[in-house]
């Protein structure tokens, strides 16, 4: 079948090679963990726990069944040590809950993996909101959201994918050639949670490896629902949520439109496979598959890592940075954001660690835009990026300019391939800030 | 505002950037312009470097100068003001006096970059302001064109079919680097397509245009096809047409941004410098028609607009 793909989009050279073939390890478990219970501004949840307190591995210790609907599990037994604000990837301080390692690993969840195939709609969504599943993609929307949606909104089509296309993420292909089976069994209970008419997997074309082990698993492993596998094109950003809409389900969903309002829902490989732990054995969301890599680590793999271990003691494990001045990155190198401050610890939403060497380009200073139209070819959006970078400069907002700022997915393939190195995707982001503080004040 | 220079680590995305920068850019094109400037010499006469090194010269000091007078920061590093330097010498006649490259050049910094707007703002093509300025002063200093168009020999396949090009690229007084080295302009061209310091759209689309526009103008009524190929042939290698197509007209502050945008501007250029030739009124008229598409260059790219993801919906339901 011919790849699906969307217009734009660049290709970062290819740089998995040295660790394409790492499986799955257990990252050690850390002495302490600093659990964050706050995954958007403004939404943390109450702690039900204090410090003090000795809490087992997966319990729960903050909760809000609020508007956030975050539920927050021990990822370590241990005791409380404090509860405070703590450092965050995003820069300033997030409030955390602090656990010291103590105890045994005395296992958690049911017994038993129960029939899925018995349990009611109602039923899975409740189990996946009490494990706290999140989407790692975004600002780490709950899994259970995804699964119901707002009355009015009948989703059609679930989209499970893998695509990470960013130099180094190898975590997504390696879940899918590890759990394939696991990710189509997920897949299906997504599918009896929301009704909806058909899964499609959405799998990178160049993952050939990927693509034959999930096809393998969907001949062996009959089910309930219409699943298929659609491979996709390779370039960044392939993963964006409307643009694996495009390729995979050939669909537009533009920038005005609630993806759920045009019945789609899109869950990455890594939730899904949580999702399904949740609603078989009732195990909470405590650990992230995610890659450790980059030239700048000497011992880069895919590893289980439980949430809340600073970067500082994932980054030990994997026997330390190759250089002390090696740029840390959480998430992909071209979309994550730097660690300035080693403590921050593993979220919910963290996909990779990321450690390059060398200057970045970034820093040597931007010089005039020579109009040369790579942003424009590079731009999946179909905007004019260096338009918009030099208006958000004069700090200029007519209609177009406002429309395009809007549009944008903010995934900065137009300062990647700016010859002069203009940051042109961190002013537009400024400008949709500044926007949306006018509008919200 | 952040307007501000990037801080040493940049907490933002990006995190890795495409090798390809802007000086890097420039210096790949001096490399490619090389051979052809060194094959040039070797038939015109050491003249021609004297010359091209004149142009250089003046480019750099004269951009220096100008950005030091404004008191805006040198940014000699891009390499673009060497660029401009050769692809002025490029267009001289062999036995233009040097003072006349070193002020065309200075021209196209001081006047037609720099004042127009500086770097990437410029309306206009500095090298090929320049030239159209020089060749109406200077008409005699300037040469003339050794063969004119006008008068090109009607190419017939029977009588010697290869001894037009053979006259063309052994040169003659008044000839240029670009018209004696048009083969190794075209391999510096495909160096820079080989290595995407410029895209396909412009140059194929200007030498396509230029090709069909020729063979339909200069075909001699009974004379069949190949002969009017030929001829088509005889105007794509005469008149540095390689170094307009891959070169000039690519310069990106000059040509639109949108890729459809480019295709236009290309096949429009390649159809005017062609169709100027037996009209135009003075020997060298192809910089006066590529500056005529330079000035609707932005026009192109207005009508030539990416469509935004989503479409006319997105954009009726934001106005909405």
């Amino acid at each position: 079948m011919r790849a699906g793909s969307f217009s734009g989009g660049i290709r970062p050279p290819e740089t998995k090679g040295r660790i394409e073939n790492s499986p799955f390890s257990n990252l050690t478990v850390p002495h302490q963990c600093s659990i964050p219970i706050q995954h958007r501004a403004g939404t943390a949840a109450r702690p039900v726990v204090a410090v003090g307190d000795v809490v087992r591995e997966g319990q729960l210790i903050a909760a809000d069944e609020g508007a956030g609907d975050i539920r927050v599990h021990a990822s370590i037994p241990g005791r409380v040590m404090d509860i405070g604000d703590r450092p965050a990837h995003s820069g300033g301080c997030a409030p955390c809950i602090v656990i010291e390692a103590a105890g045994s690993f005395s296992g958690f969840g049911a017994a038993a993996p129960c029939d899925w195939t018995t349990l009611t709609p109602v039923e899975i969504v409740r189990r996946v909101r009490e494990a706290g599943v999140m989407c790692a993609h975004g600002t780490g929307i709950p899994a259970a959201r995804i699964l119901a949606p707002p009355e009015g909104c009948a989703i059609d089509t679930i989209i499970v994918h893998g695509a990470e296309c960013e130099p180094y993420l190898t975590a997504a292909d390696m879940l899918l050639r590890a759990y394939p089976a696991e990710i189509l069994e997920g897949a299906r209970i997504a599918l009896r949670a929301l009704g909806a008419s058909r899964a499609i997997i959405a799998i990178p074309k160049s993952l050939t490896t990927a693509l034959a082990a999930i096809r393998t698993a969907l001949a062996a492993h009959a089910g309930p629902g219409t699943v298929t596998v659609r491979p996709v094109s390779d370039k960044y950003p392939q993963g964006n949520e409307r643009l694996i809409i495009k390729a995979a389900a050939r669909k537009t969903i533009h920038a005005g439109t609630d993806l759920t309002r045009a019945g789609f829902a899109v869950l990455d490989a890594a939730t899904v496979i949580a999702l399904r732990e949740a609603v078989l054995a009732e195990k909470p969301l405590i650990e992230r598959p995610i890659t450790v890599g980059g030239p700048g680590i000497r011992k880069p793999g895919n590893y289980k890592v439980r949430i809340g271990t600073a970067v500082e003691d994932v980054i030990r494990e994997c026997e330390g940075l190759v250089d002390p001045a090696a740029r840390v990155i959480m998430g992909g190198p071209i979309s994550g954001t730097a660690v300035r401050d080693m403590r921050v610890p593993v979220t919910g939403t963290t996909t990779a660690i990321i450690a390059l060497l060398g200057p970045d380009h970034g820093a040597s200073g931007e010089r005039e835009c020579i109009r040369c139209g790579r942003c424009v070819a590079a731009c999946p959006m179909g905007l004019m990026p260096h338009e918009l970078d030099e208006a958000a400069r004069q700090d200029r907002h007519d209609a177009r300019e406002a429309r395009g700022v809007e549009a944008c997915i903010a995934c900065h393939a137009c300062s990647y391939v700016c010859p002069s190195r203009r940051p042109i995707g961190r002013r537009i982001d400024a400008a949709r800030t500044n926007r949306q503080g006018a509008i919200d004040g | 505002m952040a307007n501000g220079t990037a801080p040493a680590h940049t907490p933002c995305p990006p995190h890795m950037h495409d090798s390809r920068s802007l000086a890097g850019m420039m210096r790949t094109v001096c490399i490619a312009l090389a051979p052809a400037l060194a094959a040039g010499a070797a038939l015109l006469g050491a003249g021609i470097l004297v010359n091209a090194v004149a142009a250089v010269l003046a480019a750099i000091t004269s951009e220096a100068l100008f950005l030091l007078a404004a008191r805006k920061k040198i940014t000699l590093t891009d390499g673009s003001a060497a660029v401009t330097g050769l692809l002025v010498a490029f267009n001289l006649p062999a036995g233009t006096p040097p003072w006349l490259a070193a002020a065309g050049a200075a021209f196209a910094i001081v006047f037609i970059k720099q004042l127009s707007g500086g770097m990437g703002a410029n309306p206009f093509n500095p090298a090929l302001g320049a030239l159209a300025i020089m060749h109406l002063f200077f008409p005699a200093e300037m040469g003339g064109a050794w063969h004119s168009f006008s008068t090109a020999p009607p190419i017939t396949a029977e009588t010697q079919p290869l001894a037009p090009f053979v006259a063309l690229l052994t040169g003659g007084s008044g000839a240029t680097v670009a018209e004696v080295a048009a083969p190794l302009a075209l391999c510096g061209g495909i160096f820079l397509l080989v290595r995407r310091v410029i895209s396909w759209h412009i140059p194929i689309a200007f030498l396509a245009a230029a090709g069909a526009t020729a063979f339909f103008l200069f075909r001699t009524p009974g004379t069949g096809e190949s002969a009017a190929a030929l001829s088509a042939g005889y105007h794509l290698v005469a008149g540095g047409l390689f170094l307009y197509a891959f070169f000039m007209a690519t310069d990106p502050a000059t040509s639109p941004v949108t890729a459809p945008g480019m295709v236009l501007f290309g096949a429009c250029c390649g159809a005017l410098v062609i169709i100027v030739r037996p009209f135009g009124g003075y020997p060298e008229t192809a910089p006066l028609a590529m500056l005529l598409m330079n000035a609707l260059a932005p026009l192109i790219d207005r009508i030539t607009r990416p469509r935004m993801f989503g479409g006319r919906a997105a954009a009726l339901r934001q106005k909405n």
